[in-house]
């Protein structure tokens, strides 16, 4: 039982490893895709309790509005939960090789299990919540900033967290190959670090996940990440690691 | 001898015919700093109809553009398929291909689907293929909008399209007027 909780936490947690034009491993940027666009992922995350599965689409109803939907399983308990995203980028400064843009979120989950502290920082989550995005690029590096609100229910048949959150990010990234572009079919190399974090009435969580990606013919990246406990004063107990993988698509249209 | 006369006079006339021809355009876009994003922008202006080859520039995040002849050329399109894929336009170039053309400030000139209006211009001749800045906001790169906004006093700069300032004929009152520098 204990596993398949963990399991579950796993599964959701991939859920949220979302990107934008940032390419975070585990933060969603203040940027959306190109209009039009569609974006499929796949992926597996695991620790010492198991692997479970992934897939997530983005599509971008306009330059400003894009929407995002997950559905999560694992591999003995078949699909677990699933949610929708949406995301409205409300300002853009543009530059040579820079942008700064902000945006706001609003997403809405369902679990079919049990949720706790570590589900809801992870990713597996019932319940509401809506927030910040502030994105700085500018050449080869880009920060990221995420803060918002979370309003947790139990899964009607389940239980699990009841009450508010603070989930938050700082997130950095840099391109580290090529040195210079030439031709879209250069695989791209990019190093991140993201300290994600949830606050709640009885305690902190804080993580740290370094990740590697990789982009191929400018249309499909694979992402490498570890998610590393720093600090944790929440209730219960909660893995000190977990490995992502993950593969992901552009469809232009 | 009368052959070649007529050939010079013929020749002379069709240059008149051909000045001002878009053939290219050059495509700055900013907010651009990956693969993926140029690819973006790739796609999206590749798709328009008026476009007939698109060559990225990738380290230096621009775009060559060449036109398909006869077609109605829509500068609009492009700034809005470079928004549409998420980014600006840091600045659009247009090569024209003239012959004996007199350009002065506040010339309005035809080109298919629209006017290019000179500012900023001294009085000169252009011949060959010739490079002309688009300088309406669209095209610009934001800390170059008000700068410009200030520099530009004709009606028509605020609006794009005929106004008080614009000596073209009654049947391209519509038209979208361009404003274009060197």
């Amino acid at each position: 039982m204990k596993n398949r909780a963990w399991t579950t936490v796993l599964i959701l947690a991939l859920g949220h490893t979302v990107w934008g034009q940032e390419l975070y491993v585990n933060a969603e940027a203040a940027s959306n895709s190109p209009r039009g666009v569609f974006r499929l992922r796949a992926g597996v995350m695991g620790d010492e309790a198991g692997w479970a599965w992934q897939t997530r689409f983005f599509y971008s109803l306009t330059p400003r509005w894009m929407v995002s939907g997950y559905v999560s399983g694992d591999f003995d308990a078949g699909p677990g939960g699933g949610g929708l995203y949406l995301k409205y980028r409300f300002f853009n400064r543009d530059g040579p090789h820079r942008h700064l843009r902000l945006a706001a979120f609003a997403e809405g989950d369902m679990a079919r299990r049990e949720t706790d502290f570590q589900a809801y920082l992870t990713g597996i989550r019932h319940g509401a919540g809506a927030g910040l995005i502030a994105t700085y690029l500018f050449d080869r590096t880009a920060i990221s900033g995420t803060a918002g609100g979370y309003r947790a229910v139990s899964p009607p048949g389940h239980g699990g967290l009841d009450g508010n959150l603070v989930p938050f990010s700082a997130s950095v990234g840099h391109l580290v190959l090529p040195r210079r572009y030439t031709s879209y079919r250069e695989t791209n190399l990019n190093l991140y670090f993201e300290l994600l974090g949830l606050g709640a009435a009885d305690g902190l969580r804080l993580e740290a996940a370094p990740a590697i990606q990789l982009i191929f013919n400018s249309s499909t990246k694979m992402d490498l990440a570890v998610r590393l406990r720093l600090a944790d004063s929440l209730p219960g107990e909660r893995t000190g690691w977990i490995v992502q993988v993950a593969l992901e698509h552009y469809f232009f249209p | 001898m009368r052959m070649i006369f007529t050939l010079i006079v013929l020749w002379t006339a069709a240059g008149a015919l051909l000045v001002a021809a878009p053939v290219s355009a050059s495509l700055k876009v900013d907010g651009l700093t990956c693969s993926l994003c140029n690819r973006s922008v790739h796609v999206a202006v590749t798709k328009l109809d008026f476009i007939d080859t698109v060559a990225a520039d990738l380290a230096n995040a621009s775009f060559t553009l060449t036109f398909k002849p006869g077609q109605e050329i829509r500068l609009d399109r492009i700034a809005r398929a470079v928004q549409e894929a998420g980014f600006s336009v840091g600045a659009l170039t247009l090569r024209l291909q003239v012959a004996g053309l007199q350009v002065e400030e506040g010339l309005h000139f035809p080109i298919p689907g629209a006017y290019l209006h000179f500012v900023e211009m001294r009085p000169q001749t252009l011949d060959g293929v010739v490079e002309v800045q688009l300088v309406d906001p669209i095209f610009l790169a934001a800390s170059d909008r008000f700068r410009w906004a200030a520099r530009v006093s004709a009606e028509c700069y605020r609006t794009g399209r005929p106004a008080a300032c614009c000596p073209i004929p009654e049947n391209g009152a519509s038209s979208r007027i361009y404003h274009v520098t060197r």
